[in-house]
């Protein structure tokens, strides 16, 4: 490389052209993820696209986007968005305070909180949603707990419902919400908050005008992060919202299982492709904008 | 679309072809079925009788309903001969002319109740939808569909979330003679459901999910098929049920089309609704034989016939479920039905 560029150096052509070779040998590694990319996402996503646009009897139609607009489609496409949102809501209300927490706690402190962190995230998801079952239902910990202190009279309706949807997958969210902070928080340089109490600002005041703007995109990316997972997921409504909740992807899975109807549910997935990615692009104009009037 | 479907179906073909290679040369049958506890029933009840009396291996397989049957049926060559679906995917699958017609110069269905038995299929064993109820809950509980159904009666039920047996059950509560039950008046089902729907912590889809909430006491009563509360009771006396207007349904047997060993799959059909073979399925699991005659071959004890529903002390506290009724509106009620459940 330095051999490259001290050619470069002594010619500015040769510049340019080792450049690019070197642009080219650095692309070569990548080839493999490139082709695994091409062939497990583009083409299938392709291949998807194509099959929503045929009806069942293999005509080309647009009956897969109309039928979208029936009461059950619309109501899978709001609740989806809505818990999401939700979900995203008190993900970032939770997580903003653990994150400060861990880079501002004494370092050993810091490490439990990390370690409790990764333990969570690495305990499969199929177990830690029927965990929950058990903490909320009716006779569970949570409830018994609640009664027998006296708190409550009759046990709450924690789980079978959107309560227990929105905390199981508060749960398994959280880490996704909270190392995207870490890692932005943990980059800001705490000479700039003292800097700010030297000209007098207050800790409130540091915080808010100093930490608080250069945490930003990481709390973008963390909430862009779990509000797009939690858009597609499954097991945890279905086990914990009682049948009541009503996702895009058992839309999906019952338009594929039960009328073998491969269009219809293509149909869905393209829609939600679409819609997460307006949503992608509308939260980085929104970061974009932030980080230009910093 | 089409293409992509014939594509897919050759691979699966070709793959099962070098499969099935040596195992379809002996000319026996592969027999397709739920899995789990019932096809392990069932291959003691049915599938070793009938191999052995027909003298022909049977081999086995899972799959998980109509769709996998369709699939299979486009790809010209079904590997599946003789395939177990629920009754609605029975007559679905006669509509879509998936199946094929049954032998019955080959199928003895003479003690066999005609409802039950179609063109292109027939049940092969019955079970039922009951109210079960927790006799420990310290308030009274719902032990018919006229008091699960009344609002007055508190307590947390759970209910299945599809509508067929659920919108039965609901014209029950609301004082619809068994009888009298079809065509089913939607809207009475529907306003009947509102009354209860505050009361119904949960929608159940899975049989043994319906199990777990009477066991853990989630719900104080409950809709249940008999064989799930009967494993429930089993291990806790605290659980009761009954089969007063209990809902009547059955699983069924079809051919596919294009099946390559038809006609034995049709003699095995024989073998299977023989009273033994009926009988012997409901010592193992509390499955209910199709065929009436099944309870006089002396293997079903008394204690196990009070626990099925199609047995001579309790046939005429059930309702039917009709099958065709149901192909026919299937779609539109269960559209209705997610919605109600979902708001």
């Amino acid at each position: 490389m330095t051999a490259l560029n001290l050619q470069g150096a002594l010619h500015g052509q040769a510049l340019q052209r080792a450049g690019k070779r070197h642009g080219w040998f650095l692309l070569s590694p990548m080839l493999p993820a490139l082709l695994l990319v091409l062939v497990t996402f583009v083409l299938p996503i392709g291949w998807l696209f194509g099959l929503s646009l045929f009806d069942a009897d293999g005509n080309l139609s647009a009956g897969n986007y109309t039928r979208l607009l029936q009461p059950i489609y619309v109501l899978a496409f709001t609740q989806t968005f809505k818990i999401a949102l939700i979900v995203t809501v008190v993900c970032v209300l939770l997580g903003y305070p653990y994150a400060y927490f861990m880079v501002h706690a004494p370092r050993r402190l810091a490490g439990l909180a990390m370690a409790l962190l990764l333990i969570s995230l690495w305990t499969s998801l199929l177990v830690r949603t029927y965990a929950w079952l058990v903490l909320l239902q009716r006779r569970g910990l949570v409830n018994d707990v609640l009664t027998s202190l006296g708190i409550v009279d009759t046990p709450l309706a924690l789980v079978h419902n959107l309560t227990g949807t929105v905390i199981g997958m508060t749960h398994i969210m959280l880490p996704y919400m909270v190392l995207p902070l870490y890692a932005a928080m943990k980059s800001i340089n705490p000479l700039y908050l003292q800097a700010a109490s030297t000209f007098g600002a207050s800790p409130t005041r540091a915080f808010r005008d100093v930490f608080l703007p250069l945490s930003l995109p990481g709390l973008a990316a963390g909430a862009t992060l779990v509000f797009v997972l939690s858009l597609g997921f499954y097991v945890t409504p279905a086990l914990l919202g009682g049948g009541k909740v009503q996702m895009l992807s058992m839309r999906i899975e019952s338009d594929v299982s039960m009328y073998a109807n491969w269009g219809a549910a293509s149909s869905l997935g393209v829609v939600l492709l679409v819609a997460t990615l307006v949503i992608l692009f509308i939260v980085k104009k929104i970061a974009g904008l932030g980080r230009r009037s910093e | 679309m089409h293409k992509h479907l014939i594509k897919g179906a050759a691979f699966s073909l070709l793959a099962s072809a070098l499969f099935a290679a040596t195992a379809h040369a002996d000319g026996g049958i592969t027999f397709a079925g739920w899995g789990g506890a019932l096809q392990d029933a069932e291959r003691k009840a049915y599938l070793e009788p009938a191999a052995k009396a027909l003298n022909i291996a049977i081999r086995e397989d899972n799959m998980n309903g109509l769709a996998a049957v369709r699939a299979q049926v486009m790809s010209g060559k079904p590997k599946w001969d003789l395939v177990e679906l629920g009754i609605t995917d029975c007559v679905q699958a006669e509509k879509e002319g998936l199946s094929e017609p049954l032998d019955k110069s080959v199928i003895d269905t003479r003690d066999i109740d005609p409802a039950v038995v179609g063109n292109n299929w027939i049940a092969s064993h019955a079970y039922a939808s009951v109210v079960a109820w927790a006799k420990d809950t310290g308030k009274p509980v719902a032990q018919t569909w006229q008091a699960f159904f009344d609002p007055n009666v508190k307590g947390a039920r759970a209910m299945y979330t599809k509508p067929w047996q659920t919108l039965e059950a609901a014209l029950i509560g609301d004082g619809v003679a068994p009888a009298q039950l079809y065509p089913l008046d939607i809207d009475r089902a529907f306003k009947a459901l509102e009354r209860i729907k505050p009361q119904v912590v949960n929608w159940w889809s899975a049989g043994a999910d319906s199990a777990q909430l009477l066991r853990s006491r989630e719900v104080d009563f409950l809709a249940i098929w008999n064989g799930r509360v009967a494993e429930v009771a089993k291990s806790d006396d605290a659980v009761d049920y009954s089969f007063d207007g209990a809902i009547l349904s059955y699983d069924c047997l079809i051919v596919p089309r294009g099946a390559q060993n038809k006609d034995l799959a049709m003699r095995v059909i024989n073998q299977i609704m023989q009273p033994t073979s009926q009988a012997t399925l409901a010592t193992l699991i509390p499955y209910a034989p199709v065929n009436s005659r099944a309870y006089e071959v002396g293997l079903i004890s008394a204690e196990q016939a009070s626990r099925l529903p199609t047995s001579p002390q309790n046939i005429a506290k059930v309702a039917k479920i009709d099958p065709h009724w149901w192909v026919q509106n299937q779609q539109a009620v269960q559209q209705r039905f997610e919605l109600f459940i979902a708001h």
